[in-house]
């Protein structure tokens, strides 16, 4: 068969050639689950169908914009009870390493303003930070379907943070965190403020 | 008002709407957030010479002015441009 036709109609094992056995595979190490890219402006990037197969997941989020500068990315769990918007529902441990006005810092929690209701992935902008930066992050969740376990997070991030020197800054960050043992049901992405303007969303599960 | 899941834009709920305008009510203001910067800068600074506060050293009146300096750099402070505008002390000589 033209692999012109296969792409076309696909292949029909059963109708084009009789297979009456048991289609099987061992899923990927790794695999894209969902991929968003953002034409509407939306309150929230909610992906809720995550897969048992995979109890890890990786969220790449590129070129993400605000509806309006200042804002900052969160993310919040999605348990039985909805998405976890209490006080004490998030444990954040940040650390950061940037530089402006040619000097290297590094500070723990200063600077990230969470109220502790979500988890901050410690990016924010003012002035023209976000577009000038492309601003992207990583984020990691761990135990996602377990009931014994803590939930972990981990973000490594570039993107406008201030503007004190009215540019883009360079910020690395590393987030370590645990909620509640539930099974989390969904993972949301939002801004602290505002729409999400613009962005790619990418989720992915993998073993381990 | 709209949101995504899992890749397809639909209407939000009364209960996402409802919590989207407390995280409204709840966001840090740009002010918020600079002042967050200032002080981390800050108090890497003054990490940098407790050392000196430690009971067998010296401070000198110089280290000392500087330090007080770096405490006080927050006062007054009620604007981002006020913030934007902030020099910090420089280090004396050890």
């Amino acid at each position: 068969m033209a692999l012109s036709k296969i792409q076309s109609e696909s292949m029909n094992l059963a109708d084009t050639y009789a297979f009456t056995g048991t289609v099987s595979g061992t899923p990927q190490d790794m695999v894209k689950i969902y991929s968003i890219d953002v034409s509407v402006a939306a309150t929230s990037i909610d992906f809720e169908t995550l897969p048992t197969t995979y109890n890890n997941f990786c969220v790449q989020v590129g070129d993400f914009e605000p509806s309006s500068n200042g804002a900052g990315l969160r993310v919040r769990f999605k348990t039985s009870g909805g998405y976890a918007s209490g006080a004490s529902d998030y444990s954040v441990s940040r650390q950061r390493i940037y530089q402006t006005g040619g000097s290297t810092w590094t500070d723990s929690a200063n600077g990230f303003v969470s109220d502790g209701a979500n988890v901050s992935l410690g990016i924010n902008s003012s002035g023209n930070g976000y577009v000038e930066a492309g601003s992207h992050c990583t984020v990691w969740f761990h135990n996602i379907h377990s009931t014994d376990k803590r939930k972990s997070y981990n973000c490594m991030s570039w993107g406008g943070q201030d503007s004190q020197n009215s540019s883009a800054q360079h910020i690395s960050g590393i987030f370590v965190g645990s909620g509640s043992k539930d099974a989390v049901t969904g993972i949301r992405f939002y801004f602290d403020s505002g729409n999400i303007a613009k962005g790619r969303f990418a989720l992915y599960g993998f073993k381990q | 008002m709209k949101k995504y899941v899992n890749g397809i834009l639909v209407d939000a709920t009364s209960e996402d709407v409802a919590q989207f305008n407390i995280d409204q009510e709840n966001a840090p203001s740009e002010f918020d957030i600079v002042m967050g910067t200032l002080r981390g800068k800050r108090n890497s600074l003054l990490a940098q010479t407790d050392y000196l506060a430690l009971s067998d050293q010296t401070m000198s009146a110089d280290m000392t002015t500087y330090r007080q300096a770096l405490r006080d750099i927050t006062n007054g402070l009620t604007t981002v441009a006020d913030v934007e505008a902030v020099v910090f002390p420089e280090k004396p000589e050890v």
